[in-house]
């Protein structure tokens, strides 16, 4: 009913209706007259509707409402990331899908695959491959290189000291987002975990073959959950993160498999190029006051 | 003369539009679709100025309409529609259509380059050559791209 009332709001103009076969009429008519009218109508109704899927959620749960944080939770994630930190070199390879948000709101999902080996604390190779791309980022400590194979281009430039800074320097300098780096910062810095604004622990969940136990939490802009690895190596099996800023709300997921005793070289790192590559630069992050790339 | 200024209002409204919904700030996504943002991969980053979520839409004005991203995977061939390869910036592709000719302009970027240039080594680096107007490969971001240089010989 909310739907009719809310839709008459938007077309004063029409005659209002006295039955429901009369206001359906009404309603599809005036939907093909007043297209611009409707998104506005959908967006009312999403307003109206989630205050209700709220009041559910409250309901469902008992009259505790408020945001929990389940301090087994927050123990749990502060574990993993404890453990992650001793892991010298490990090889994690990732099931990745991503939405990407279209300009009208429809969400589409792309996957790819990643092959991140590290040796901390200074050298990374990243490979991603998805439809349309396949990448290879090389850190030895002393470059970063990226090379799309497909292309066959290449560009390098100095790097910072450690993994950490890089992958700073990769996203704020260049703008490019290396996958999974998340795996580098649970268990840095015990500030992240004050960010989590609700915590709960959904319970035992398998994640190719593996038990884990699945949490979810809430912080500013995302939604987010994580399958730890149940024993003695409380690993990320995988994790799934809501973003809250767009309305689409657009998902990513990484499922891990790990390889903690992974056997290479420091060659690993070192990007040599084929003879038929060709070198190209890497341009630096658009300055976002003037929309002048640089 | 009455319609020549129809035609010019139209493609003044074209542009204007076009420049607008680039300001948005849509990128073309994997699809060829304009897309207005993606998913974030990291949840230790700050979402609260929204530079992560909207890292992907802060493209140039000029590389929105009709680029091509699968240049790795189909080599700059046009992937959706439209045939192949050249897709210079929107406004300019408004009125090079009128015959009112332009030259590429210098820091304009496109995911492809026409089928006609040449590749060119200058100081180590790869160029394209398309007659007088160069373009430089460079990785931005997540993409592949060519920004127009002046000639660097």
């Amino acid at each position: 009913m909310k739907l009719y009332r809310k839709f008459e709001i938007y077309s004063g103009n029409q005659p209002s209706a006295t039955d429901q076969s009369e206001q359906r009429t009404t309603w599809f008519s005036a939907k093909n007259m007043m297209g611009l009218a409707l998104p506005i109508v959908i967006a009312g109704l999403l307003t109206v509707a989630s205050p209700q899927r709220h009041v559910l959620a409250k309901s469902s749960q008992g009259a505790e409402v408020k945001d929990t944080v389940d301090p087994d939770a927050i123990k749990a994630l502060n574990g993993m990331g404890t453990y992650l930190r001793t892991l010298k070199s490990f090889e994690v390879k990732a099931d990745v899908t991503n939405d990407d948000v279209l300009d009208d709101g429809e969400i589409v999902q792309y996957t790819s695959k990643v092959d991140l080996l590290a040796a901390k604390p200074n050298k990374l190779r990243v490979e991603v491959t998805s439809d349309e791309k396949h990448r290879l980022f090389f850190y030895d400590g002393k470059n970063f290189t990226v090379w799309g194979k497909l292309v066959n281009y290449y560009a390098t430039v100095p790097a910072p000291p450690t993994i950490e800074k890089l992958i700073e320097q990769a996203d704020d300098k260049f703008g490019i987002e290396l996958p999974l780096v998340d795996l580098f910062k649970w268990g840095t810095n015990a500030d992240d975990a004050k960010r989590i604004k609700s915590a709960i622990d959904i319970g035992p969940s398998t994640v190719d073959g593996v038990t884990c136990e699945q949490y979810a939490f809430r912080q500013e802009g995302v939604d987010w959950q994580i399958w730890i690895q149940l024993g003695q190596f409380p690993l990320p099996r995988k994790f799934v993160i809501r973003s809250l800023i767009d309305e689409a709300r657009p998902q990513h997921s990484d499922t891990l498999t790990w390889n903690l005793a992974p056997s290479f070289d420091d060659n690993a790192f070192v990007f040599d190029p084929p003879p038929d590559a060709k070198r190209i630069v890497l341009a630096e992050e658009n300055d976002k006051t003037t929309g002048k790339e640089k | 003369m009455k319609r020549s200024i129809q035609v010019f209002t139209i493609l003044a409204i074209l542009a204007s539009a076009t420049t607008l919904s680039a300001q948005r700030g849509g990128r073309v996504g994997g699809g060829g679709h304009a897309t207005r943002g993606s998913a974030p991969s990291s949840v230790n980053r700050n979402f609260n100025n929204n530079t992560n979520v909207n890292r992907n839409t802060n493209v140039n004005v000029n590389r929105n309409v009709n680029v091509d991203v699968h240049n790795d995977y189909h080599g700059g061939g046009g992937y959706y529609g439209g045939g192949c390869c050249y897709h210079p910036v929107a406004v300019a592709a408004a009125v090079t259509a009128t015959a009112v000719v332009t030259a590429a302009v210098v820091g304009s970027i496109v995911h492809s380059v026409p089928p006609s240039c040449t590749s060119v080594i200058v100081n180590g680096l790869a160029y394209q050559q398309c007659g007088s107007t160069w373009y430089q490969p460079q990785f931005s971001g997540g993409s592949q791209t060519y920004i127009v240089v002046n000639a660097p010989r």
